[in-house]
């Protein structure tokens, strides 16, 4: 099914950026230290981010992470050991062997979860999903929150649906006194919200659930000038209210997959 | 008595020398400005001022009079008790239910120079900030709400939203009824300052 963007296209590279740096320094080791230390060198740049995956994984409790930490300590656990500049020496033939078959399941492991989409920042989805129906109508913005309605939950599901949300990369939960509020994060913008959550958190579209069921939403200007043409914004605001309380919905009644076919189904770009 | 004109006999009876004026009109059967004004040792058009004063508010009585020179007023009390009554409930801007003004419909003005500030509990808005004017000339005017305004605004449609009247906002904002005349002053108050437009 053919759904037409709303979102103006995002060219940002923020993602790449630390991997082209570490292969740099890497090339100018090889060049002026020699091969042996530019191995080394790519294996701990590997070793570090595995760490800093594991780290996001933590923080989100998501999978595709894990498997990305994995895959990275993998790849520099390997380079430490092959390509005849062993770095550490004496490992047994079979252990290599072992140790190359783990690699290999865990790239296969990593690109299923990747192809599936369940590495993927969903925030350009949720933003599409809501101005989906909305016709241009200019001059709408301000930035006095909407009450986009009610509906029925209990503390637990409010819980588990944060959960489940941030698992999956959809939006992030932050608890707050009387609510817990739902900031998506799109794409090239994850790296705001994994090392300062608390100001990426601020001017930035939310979604709060508070604790007697009313639903207060907030579409920050940032993300409104993010759509090609200026919506209408108490409909957009509507929408993404809506989108959420039938998210909400879907959970409760144990449906949850539903939430990330619809937004897969958008078929937007893997890194964007 | 309405308020200006409590307002005004306020002002006279807090003057410091109030008391010795009444003293020397209970005392005497009429007195002329220029004899209390030597009396007490004032200046005459402090004391003009006063019994002008007192006579737009009926309190004292005047006569106009010659004596070979230019004409004067005498004047002399025309009660000898003093009683304010202000009826408040004249501020009140109750009406009926099938009051007009809750059936105005309104809604956010488009780029209102306006910032709303929500609360602490996020469920109403606790002040507006509204900028006037241009350039240098730019004022910042913070207009904090009570609870059942902060939530009445909460609901205010959107700029390019259907308009809504009052009533209906306050329906949703669940208000009772008894904050009408308060929603309905700040509502004029945010007309003025084009943060709200009505249909």
């Amino acid at each position: 099914m053919y759904f037409p963007r709303k979102l103006k296209p995002d060219f940002r590279i923020t993602g790449f950026i630390p991997a082209m740096l570490c292969l740099s320094i890497c090339a100018f080791i090889w060049v002026f230290l020699g091969r042996k230390e530019a191995l080394l060198s790519v294996a701990a740049f590997f070793i570090l981010y595995a760490g800093f995956s594991f780290w996001i994984f933590i923080r989100t409790r998501n999978l595709s992470y894990l498997a990305a930490s994995n895959w990275q300590g993998l790849v520099g656990s390997f380079l430490s050991i092959r390509f005849g500049y062993p770095l550490i020496g004496g490992v047994k033939p079979e252990w290599q062997s072992i140790l190359f078959l783990l690699l290999l399941a865990s790239t296969v492991w990593l690109l299923y979860l990747v192809f599936t989409r369940k590495a993927k920042w969903k925030g350009r989805e949720v933003f599409e999903l809501a101005s989906m129906s909305i016709e241009p109508q200019p001059d709408g913005f301000t930035e006095r929150p909407h009450p986009a309605g009610r509906t029925e939950y209990s503390m637990n599901e409010l819980t588990g649906f944060a959960e489940f949300l941030r698992k999956n990369l959809i939006a992030m939960p932050y608890p707050e006194e009387n609510r817990t509020v739902f900031v998506p994060v799109k794409m090239e913008d994850e790296f705001g919200y994994l090392f300062n959550p608390k100001k990426f958190r601020q001017n930035r579209s939310w979604i709060g659930f508070d604790f007697q069921g009313n639903v207060t939403v907030n579409v920050s200007k940032e993300d409104y000038i993010g759509y090609k043409e200026e919506l209408s914004f108490d409909q957009l605001c509507e929408n993404l209210g809506k989108l959420f309380i039938e998210f909400m919905k879907y959970y409760r009644k144990g449906e949850a997959d539903r939430i990330l076919y619809k937004l897969n189904e958008l078929g937007l770009g893997l890194t964007y | 008595m309405d308020f200006k004109e409590a307002a005004r006999l306020g002002s006279c009876l807090s003057k410091d020398y109030a008391e010795d004026l009444f003293r020397l009109l209970v005392t005497y059967k009429s007195i002329s400005a220029s004899e209390a004004a030597s009396r007490l040792n004032l200046h005459i058009k402090t004391v003009q001022d006063f019994l002008e004063n007192m006579f737009s508010l009926k309190i004292l009585e005047r006569e106009e009079v010659y004596e070979g020179k230019r004409p004067y007023f005498r004047y002399w009390l025309k009660t000898d008790r003093i009683s304010m009554s202000i009826d408040l409930t004249s501020f009140s801007h109750d009406e009926e239910d099938n009051d007009t003004r809750i059936k105005l419909r309104i809604r956010e003005k488009k780029n209102a120079r306006v910032k709303f500030t929500t609360s602490r509990s996020n469920d109403y808005i606790s002040n507006v900030t509204v900028w006037m004017g241009e350039g240098r000339n730019r004022m910042e005017r913070k207009i904090n709400m009570s609870i059942p305004q902060g939530k009445f605004l909460f609901h205010l449609p959107f700029p390019n939203a259907d308009y809504h009247s009052i009533k209906e906002i306050m329906k949703k904002a669940q208000s009772d009824d008894i904050n009408i005349p308060e929603i309905i002053d700040i509502v004029n108050v945010l007309i003025e300052f084009d943060v709200i437009e009505s249909l």
